[in-house]
């Protein structure tokens, strides 16, 4: 009897041992994915920090470095083999796809739009109608929604002084403007220069775009689609995670840049979260309609000169497959 | 082991058993009926809720779908302004507290009047309650505000003008503040008890018990969830054996609620659920160790009274074994315990009585023994007169008695002396034969060598001469075992081999030594020999010394040409062995005596065929030996011959050699007798008799 | 050649047995008594012992126990005066008695009886 039982813990030992080889065996395989982020090291990026450091993407096979902006054009870094995924504005996928990149999203993190408009409260600009004969300073596509919203509104555009910014809230604190624009993440920074601050948010008034968009190769998504679905998986899941727990998520930044600070982190989290997990679907979700509204502002105003299929932008392709396994 | 502790254990073992079944029975029955309890009280429970959801909702739908009423009615009045609206949105929102903001659409999307004028000018186009409220009252169920950076449900309804086109949207925002309220009502589930509602996206939109910050926040994957999500059961379900959002075991019960598009839960821990068992369970275990040790003291306390009685019983047996008997048996009780002392006690009684009765009749016998032994003192005097009177014959008595012992030592004096001759003899004849033997080995010995021409060629006249020596060797040689073998038949020490001899074979082996003996006289030799003779025990080659000393005989003394026959029959006891010649016979007189040692018929005839007369004694040393007999039977008259006849008996005779002793060689036994007789008349004196008197004495 | 020893205390018959198992062929050699025969035999190797009884000095018995000490093993053929039953034949075996032949014997007897036990030219 004791012989059958001792028999029996081998053999459950080996057997143990076999499988924790079989799982450990996975890690001598891991795949290099390189991946472009679009600006320096932020928690706006908490949910991939989250994949990273909890072994998301580790167990899926993959060894994923995160390579913070370096004012490099991503989208032909992408095409060009130096990244595997990167991340793109909405604007900028647009632009990419028109000049012939083969590039696609298949995630978006932010489905509300970052870019806001600041003023100081005591200004009360509240709405688009406040900005009639106020100047406000913009950089590069920051001028895009402003300029819809006024369409949208039906305010004459000669009638806001709309500048080209310096990055310096010190500008508006002075009064040389009347508002910047910015992300919603730079609030504390407009809060500690210019104190008490009023935004005005675009997607309140009709104009909506996705920001930090995951974007592949197509050659990517036909060829390697196992590898993009496992990084998608992987992702989605640390967004959920990121925004469950979202302070010691937003410090997991502090891994990649450890000169950042906690409080900071905090906020941009706190004030990213609701634009990343809308509550209306699922992190990562994309609309169609989105992408063709935007193609529209930006043909309106001249920034792509012909249109772009929206099916030809993305394909939900990989978080279908997700959420239907659930 | 003590009858007390078989006791026990016994009890205890069925008490146990006893308790087990019934505790399990218990517990699985109790089991099944927490479980359908519990079951009823969640399933209850999330329907309770489910239909105050439902009405709640229901009436709010209403509530909106009247102020709507009343507002169109208000707005297609000419005195309508915006700010006619505003109040009465503002009014309204006061009478109707569940709600949080009033506002109205128009059919760009952009928010026209609101009781929140931060929200005028907003653009909700892209809101499916817009969208929707535009056709049908919708109802926008949780979803997070973005503006207002909370969760939210909108109920829109349209606003049409007479001609039933939309002109607006009239929406009502409702805080999910009193619907969590409904949810955590408290219901008797327990500690662990909770409600809660989980959105199609997997997130929690009502608050849960033991996790904060968790709306529109956290998404939660349980089983109860994917299966409720799934499903969407419309009815009730319970689900058990699960990991709830904190990795609890929970059981739960579900319903989804299409009308919100959310999935209502009711769950509890497994460990809370089952807790009632697990209460059960103690009081059965409490009450089997209060009913185990109640047996125990029982079967402990009730057998003492009997056990004492026992051990009564035997104190009082070893005291009587002891010898006394005088101590009463208590009996205590009727029991059969009671009844065993009773009867004890009657055979004490007896055992008593009986012992009394044995003392007195010692007592009496004691007395008889005195009165005899009174009498026996008396005789004895009588007696001591008459030994003095006794005492001369004593004398006499012990007289011969001494000479007897004389007799008795000169006797064995002489006995010795006997013994020694007969060891005298007995080497005599060892050294004697050893002595005679050797130099017949060396002169058979060469002459056979020079014969034989071992020793270079011999002549003719030599050979004759040789065979001359060689005759007269061997007749010294048999002279010398003739003489060997009477002296030691006489002294008795002549060894005997015995062995199972074919009495067939053995005949036949005699018969062809002597055929060249009978050949010269050309006598014929024949045999009749028995069928299927036994095989008998006897010493081979004496019996054929016997044989052939009778057939050697016979041939002497039968004419040529005659015919000599050997038979062997069997007799009832004995092989019967005779050797019939044709010869001259003999007379009778010279019957018995023929057989004595030197003994010879005529000895001018025995001198001229030779011979010491010392073979027919040789034979009949042997044959008395075996136990048999030897005689002879013949008319006496020449020509009619004679039949020698001995007999072997069937039945081996044991030690041969001491077998030997009683046979009377010289015929003491004659001597014997007479001494016998003479000691009869008082006188001791030898005397000698001849051997005439006959073997048949 | 086979090896005969002669052991009897009686000279005569010694020489006597000497001389006819030579004529027959055998090599033969001589003893007078127990010790005589014990010290000759491991240097002369009898195959084969004819042995006298009745000697002086070791009685028979001690003779054969003695022998059980020396290397060589013969055959042994006891001459003696008296008959043996089966059983003492049997003791005599087991002392590595072969056979006995009865004193006076006849020339042919023994030397038949020799040659049931020995060659005259063993195969070597």
């Amino acid at each position: 009897m004791k012989k059958i039982m001792i028999g029996l813990i081998l053999l459950g030992c080996m057997l143990l041992l076999s499988f924790s080889g079989c799982v450990q065996e996975k890690p001598s395989k891991l795949q290099d994915v390189h991946v472009g982020l679009s600006w320096i090291h932020e928690a706006q990026f908490a949910g991939l920090y989250w994949a990273d450091q909890n072994d998301l993407y580790k167990n899926e096979g993959l060894n994923v470095t995160l390579t913070p902006y370096n004012y490099e054009d991503l989208a032909q870094k992408l095409v060009d083999g130096t990244y595997d995924f990167v991340l793109l504005q909405t604007d900028t996928l647009l632009l990419a796809r028109e000049q012939g990149l083969p590039v696609k999203a298949i995630f978006a993190d932010y489905r509300l739009m970052p870019t806001v408009y600041f003023s100081k409260k005591a200004q009360n600009i509240t709405k688009p109608e406040d900005l009639l004969n106020k100047t406000v300073g913009v950089a590069y596509s920051e001028r895009y929604p402003l300029v819809a919203m006024l369409k949208q509104e039906g305010i004459n555009l000669s009638s806001v002084n709309i500048v080209e910014r310096e990055y310096d809230y010190g500008w508006l604190a002075n009064g040389s403007y009347a508002v910047e624009a910015g992300w919603v993440t730079d609030g504390d920074t407009v809060q500690a220069i210019v104190g008490e601050y009023n935004v005005i948010r675009p997607y309140e008034y009709g104009v909506n775009w996705y920001a930090d968009l995951i974007c592949t190769t197509d050659d990517m998504i036909t060829n390697h689609s196992d590898l993009v679905e496992k990084f998608i998986r992987a992702t989605s899941t640390g967004w959920e995670n990121a925004i469950e727990h979202q302070d010691s998520a937003a410090l997991l930044t502090q891994k990649y840049d450890p000169t950042t600070q906690a409080d900071h982190l905090k906020f941009v989290l706190q004030v990213s979260s609701p634009l990343i997990h809308t509550g209306e679907d699922h992190i990562g979700w994309m609309k169609k309609s989105v992408f063709e509204d935007t193609t529209q502002i930006l043909l309106d105003q001249g920034i792509l000169t012909q249109t772009v299929n929206a099916n030809d932008v993305f394909t939900m392709k990989f978080l279908e497959k997700i959420y239907s396994t659930g | 082991m003590k009858i007390g502790i078989k006791l026990v254990i016994v009890s205890e073992i069925l008490v146990l058993l006893t308790i087990s079944s019934i505790g399990y029975v218990a517990l699985q029955i109790g089991n099944q009926s927490i479980r359908e309890r519990i079951e009823a009280q969640l399933g209850s429970v999330t329907t309770l809720k489910a239909d105050h959801l439902d009405d709640f909702i229901k009436e709010k739908i209403e509530n909106i779908i009247s102020l709507r009423n009343q507002y169109t009615h208000l707005l297609l009045e000419s005195q309508y302004t915006t700010q006619n609206g505003r109040e009465f949105l503002r009014d309204r929102l006061i009478e109707n507290s569940y709600f949080t903001e009033f506002f109205i659409l128009n059919n760009n999307g952009t928010v026209q009047l609101s009781t929140d004028p931060m929200q005028e000018g907003k653009v909700k186009s892209n809101e499916e309650y817009f969208k929707q409220g535009q056709s049908d009252t919708f109802l926008q169920s949780f979803y997070y505000d973005l503006s207002l950076q909370q969760p939210a449900i909108t109920i829109a309804t349209p606003v049409k003008n007479e001609n039933n086109e939309t002109i607006q949207v009239f929406a009502g925002r409702m805080n999910i503040s009193e619907i969590s309220e409904i949810m955590s009502e408290r219901t008797g589930l327990g500690e662990t008890g909770e409600t809660y509602l989980i959105n199609n996206l997997n997130f929690v939109v009502t608050p849960l018990k033991t996790e904060e910050n968790t709306l529109f926040k956290k998404a939660v994957y349980t089983d109860i969830i994917k299966k409720g999500l799934t499903e969407k059961p419309t009815n009730t379900q319970i689900l058990s054996g699960y990991l709830n959002y904190a990795n609890t075991p929970s059981i739960g019960s579900y319903v989804y609620l299409s009308d919100l598009n959310v999935l209502l839960i009711t769950e509890m821990s497994d460990a809370e659920a089952s807790a009632p068992l697990q209460a059960l369970g103690n009081n059965i275990l409490v009450m089997s160790l209060l009913i185990f040790f109640v047996t125990l003291v029982f079967c402990i306390y009730i057998p003492q009274k009997i056990l004492k009685q026992i051990n009564n019983l035997t104190t009082i047996t070893e005291s009587i074994s002891g010898g006394n008997l005088g101590v009463a048996v208590d009996i205590t009780s009727t029991d059969e315990v009671g009844q065993l002392a009773s009867s004890f006690e009657k055979m004490r009684k007896s055992l008593q009585t009986t012992n009394e009765e044995l003392l007195r009749t010692q007592r009496n016998l004691e007395k008889k023994v005195e009165k005899r032994t009174a009498e026996l003192n008396e005789k004895m005097k009588k007696l001591q007169d008459s030994e003095i009177a006794t005492l001369n014959i004593n004398e006499d008595l012990q007289r011969t008695v001494d000479k007897l012992k004389e007799t008795q030592t000169t006797i064995e004096l002489q006995n010795i002396q006997l013994k020694k001759l007969d060891k005298i003899k007995s080497d005599f004849l060892n050294i004697t034969s050893h002595e005679l033997r050797t130099p017949m080995s060396a002169i058979k010995g060469y002459v056979q060598m020079i014969m034989k021409q071992k020793l270079g060629e011999t002549t003719e006249e030599q050979k004759q001469a040789l065979n001359v020596i060689i005759r007269n060797t061997n007749r010294l040689d048999s002279l010398i075992q003739d003489i060997l073998d009477i002296s030691r038949l006489e002294s008795g020490t002549m060894k005997f081999i015995a062995e199972p001899t074919n009495i067939q074979q053995m005949i036949k082996e005699a018969i062809e030594t002597t055929h060249s003996l009978a050949d010269t006289k050309k006598i014929q030799l024949s045999t009749n020999i028995e069928e299927n003779l036994p095989t008998i025990v006897i010493d081979k080659e004496r019996i054929k010394q016997v044989i052939m000393n009778l057939i050697n005989n016979a041939i002497k003394f039968s004419p040529n040409g005659s015919s000599i026959l050997v038979r062997v029959k069997k007799e009832t006891d004995n092989l019967l062995i005779e050797v019939q010649d044709h010869g001259r016979g003999i007379p009778k007189e010279h019957q018995t005596k023929i057989f004595n040692t030197f003994y010879q018929v005529d000895s001018g005839m025995d001198r001229k065929f030779g011979g010491a007369g010392l073979g027919l004694s040789i034979a009949r040393g042997i044959v008395l030996s075996h136990g048999g007999n030897i005689w002879v039977e013949s008319s006496g008259l020449p020509g009619e011959g004679s039949i020698f006849k001995f007999t072997l008996p069937l039945i081996p005779v044991h030690d041969l050699e001491g077998k030997f002793r009683d046979v009377d060689i010289f015929r003491l036994k004659d001597t014997k007798k007479i001494i016998e007789n003479d000691l009869r008349n008082k006188t001791v004196i030898w005397k000698e008799e001849t051997a005439d008197k006959g073997e048949k004495s | 050649m086979t090896k005969i020893m002669i052991v009897d205390d009686e000279t005569d018959l010694r020489e006597m047995l000497n001389i006819m198992l030579r004529k027959e062929g055998f090599e033969t050699e001589t003893a007078e008594n127990g010790d005589d025969f014990l010290s000759k035999i491991d240097g002369f190797q009898p195959d084969l012992v004819t042995l006298d009884v009745m000697m002086p000095g070791l009685t028979t018995r001690e003779i054969l126990e003695k022998l059980n000490e020396k290397k060589t093993k013969p055959k042994i053929i006891l001459l003696t005066v008296v008959r043996y039953s089966e059983e003492e034949k049997q003791k005599l075996i087991q002392r590595g008695i072969v056979d006995y032949v009865t004193k006076p014997f006849e020339f042919d007897h023994l030397i038949d009886t020799i040659h049931k036990y020995v060659l005259l030219n063993p195969v070597r």
